[in-house]
C-alpha cells in the first residue's frame, strides 16, 4: 500500500473509470434550432399576414372611391356629350329636339305614365 | 490542464464529454448511484448544454461535477433503492489488481465527503492543479489543499484498513 502522498496519487491514476456509453447523439442539438425555426416562421406568417391585411384593407376603400369617381366621371362626360349634342340639335332640328327631350326628361323625372309610375300611385291613394 | 471553454458548442461538449464523461460517471457512482443510472445522469447533463439551455460557464469541468453531484442527489432522492449502487458494481477498471482493491477503492471515495471527493476527482481523473481548482471553483487555495490533503489521508487509511 503507498505511504507517501506522491506514490498515493500514482496509485490511484493506475484506477481507470469505467468507460461510459457515447452521447446519445447531437441530435438534440437541432431542438434549439427547431425552436428558432418555428419563432421565425410565426413571426414571418404575422407580419406577412399583417401585411397583407394593412394592404388589403387600404386598398379596398381606395377601389371603391376610384370606382365612385370613374363613374360620376363617365355621367359628367355624358351629360356633357347630352347638352352639346341637344344645343345642335336645336338649333337643327326642332322637332326632334323635343323628342329627345322627352326622352331625356324620361330618364330624369320621376315615371307618370308607366304601371308601376308615381301618378297612379298617387291617384290610388 | 483543464480545457478552456467559455461558449458550448456541440463539438466542444462532445470533446468535453469524451475527455471527462467516463470519470463524471465514476464520480456519479462514488456519490451513491449505480453505474447505469450515473451514466444516464452524466447524458443528462450533457444534453443540456447540447440543448443550448447554457451558453457559457466560468469553469467547464468543475461546473460538470457540481451539476452531475446535484443530479445524483436529486437522482438518489427520487428513486432511492432503485438507483444505489451494489457493492459489486464497478466504476473503476484496473489492469493488475484484483476486483476487490477496485471495490476497496469505490467504498473509500463514497466514505469521502462531498467537497474532498470532488476535489481528489478533479485532481486525480480530470487533471487538474490544486491552483487551477481553486481558481475555477472561487475557492482558497489552502482550503483546496487542505480538502485534498485530508482526502488522501482518509484514502489511505481506509485502503489500508482492506
Amino acid at each position: 500500500m503507498p505511504l507517501d502522498d506522491n506514490e498515493l496519487e500514482k496509485y490511484l491514476r493506475e484506477f481507470q473509470p469505467r468507460a461510459v456509453r457515447p452521447l446519445e447523439s447531437l441530435r438534440q442539438t437541432a431542438i434549439p434550432w427547431r425552436g428558432r425555426l418555428a419563432a421565425a416562421a410565426v413571426v414571418l406568417f404575422s407580419v406577412s399576414g399583417g401585411l397583407w391585411y394593412a394592404i388589403h384593407k387600404s386598398n379596398m376603400p381606395r377601389a371603391e372611391v376610384k370606382l365612385e369617381t370613374s363613374r360620376g366621371e363617365a355621367l359628367v362626360q355624358e351629360r356633357r356629350v347630352n347638352s352639346i349634342f341637344l344645343t345642335k340639335l336645336a338649333l337643327e332640328d326642332p322637332k326632334r329636339f323635343e323628342e329627345q327631350l322627352e326622352v331625356e326628361s324620361r330618364q330624369v323625372l320621376p315615371d307618370l305614365q308607366g304601371q308601376q309610375s308615381t301618378l297612379r300611385a298617387l291617384t290610388k291613394e | 490542464m483543464p480545457q478552456k471553454v467559455n461558449k458550448f458548442t456541440p463539438e466542444s461538449v462532445k470533446a468535453l464529454y469524451e475527455e471527462h464523461g467516463a470519470a463524471l460517471a465514476a464520480y456519479g457512482c462514488c456519490c451513491g448511484l449505480d453505474f447505469g443510472s450515473a451514466e444516464d445522469v452524466v447524458q443528462q447533463v450533457f444534453l443540456k448544454l447540447l440543448q443550448g439551455t447554457l451558453r457559457e460557464v466560468k469553469a467547464p469541468i468543475p461546473y460538470l461535477y457540481r451539476a452531475v453531484r446535484n443530479a445524483s442527489s436529486n437522482q438518489r432522492r427520487d428513486r432511492r433503492r432503485e438507483t444505489e449502487m451494489p457493492e459489486c458494481e464497478f466504476c473503476f477498471t484496473h489492469p493488475t489488481v484484483d476486483q476487490a482493491e477496485v471495490i476497496s477503492l469505490q467504498n473509500a471515495l463514497r466514505a469521502l465527503p462531498e467537497d474532498q471527493r470532488e476535489t481528489v476527482f478533479l485532481r486525480t481523473w480530470s487533471g487538474m492543479t490544486i491552483q487551477e481548482i481553486a481558481e475555477t471553483t472561487e475557492t482558497p487555495l489552502n482550503t483546496v489543499a487542505s480538502r485534498y490533503r485530508y482526502a488522501l489521508e482518509k484514502l489511505r487509511e481506509r485502503l489500508r484498513e482492506r
